[in-house]
């Protein structure tokens, strides 16, 4: 990316510090969802899935695996551009971010009847110069609510593009 | 996993989390697209990723985070809650590669009734490339909310 391209990329992306978007589940978490991604990850704790298992450790019924709430766009609800994205999600970096990682702070145990509302905001945009040249980061924090407005999770994410 | 949640004053500074072994397939990534409605082509269509640069098809490193929830939930036991889980990925990882992730407790704490444990972690794969690092999580011990 030339100079002029990637001061472009970091004003549009500082320009969305502090815009928060919304999305609102049309529906409940719905405990297949929690299944599913527990085949995903190959995780088969039992908190997950078994209901009598989840109520004999303290829980009213089982919970998500903890990272699905951070992890999952089915709050979405919209269709798929021709990269894959959900059209909601598309944002300016694009295809050409890598993922420098992530930090979640859960609330409470998720749970099947939980409708989401997550609120997803730029947190910072700065540049870093290494030994590769510059990189571009940005930090994107959502937070997740359950249908009674209790905070669910915290998820700062921070994505990384080379300029 | 099936087993009960360990005690809080047997843990100590020092214990090692048991490692957990994740064998890394396009198959596993595929699931983990469908499971979270991710259904970008980077982490399944090996022409499109390669158009952008890329060797291949690669990991959400997202699944990382999924692999130390696990690793961790299963050490600590059932009734234990993960408050707090953060990562840093290291380099890419591909369909074939075996992934190891470790742990060593690095502290506790017990205030205000809350029976707290941290924990470093770190992933590595079949080279012993690490390919997360730093990690780490804070579990509680004591009564759920």
């Amino acid at each position: 990316m030339d100079g002029e391209a990637a001061d472009a990329l970091i004003d549009k992306l500082r320009a969305t510090i502090g815009m928060e978007t919304v999305f609102q589940s049309p529906d409940e978490f719905g405990r297949s969802s929690f299944r599913q991604y527990a085949l995903a990850i190959g995780d088969f704790n039992p908190l997950y899935t078994h209901r009598d298992f989840a109520r004999s450790h303290g829980l009213p019924d089982v919970m998500a695996p903890p990272t699905l709430v951070c992890d999952t766009w089915q709050f979405a609800d919209s269709d798929i551009d021709e990269e894959g994205r959900q059209i909601a999600l598309k944002d300016e970096l694009g295809m050409r971010g890598l993922r420098a990682g992530n930090t979640y702070e859960f609330f409470q145990p998720v749970h099947p009847g939980d409708i989401v509302t997550a609120k997803r905001r730029t947190k910072d945009v700065y540049v870093k110069t290494g030994r590769s040249g510059r990189l571009l980061f940005w930090e994107v924090e959502t937070s997740y609510h359950n249908q009674r407005d209790e905070l669910l999770a915290t998820n700062v994410e921070t994505m990384f593009l080379r300029l | 996993m099936d087993r009960p949640t360990l005690n809080f004053e047997g843990i100590s500074v020092g214990d090692e989390l048991p490692p957990l072994k994740k064998q890394i397939t396009a198959a596993r990534m595929m699931a983990y697209g469908a499971a979270t409605w991710d259904f970008i082509r980077i982490h399944y269509d090996a022409d499109y990723v390669r158009g952008l640069g890329f060797d291949g098809p690669f990991l959400d490193g997202q699944m990382m985070g999924g692999f130390l929830a696990q690793q961790v939930q299963d050490w600590a036991g059932p009734g234990a809650f993960l408050r707090k889980l953060s990562f840093s990925n290291r380099g890419m990882t591909y369909p074939g590669d075996l992934i190891i992730c470790h742990g060593i407790v690095t502290g506790k704490s017990a205030e205000n009734g809350e029976e707290l444990v941290t924990c470093d972690l770190w992933a590595v794969n079949q080279s012993g490339e690490k390919v997360v690092q730093p990690a780490s999580a804070l579990v509680r011990f004591s009564a759920r909310i």
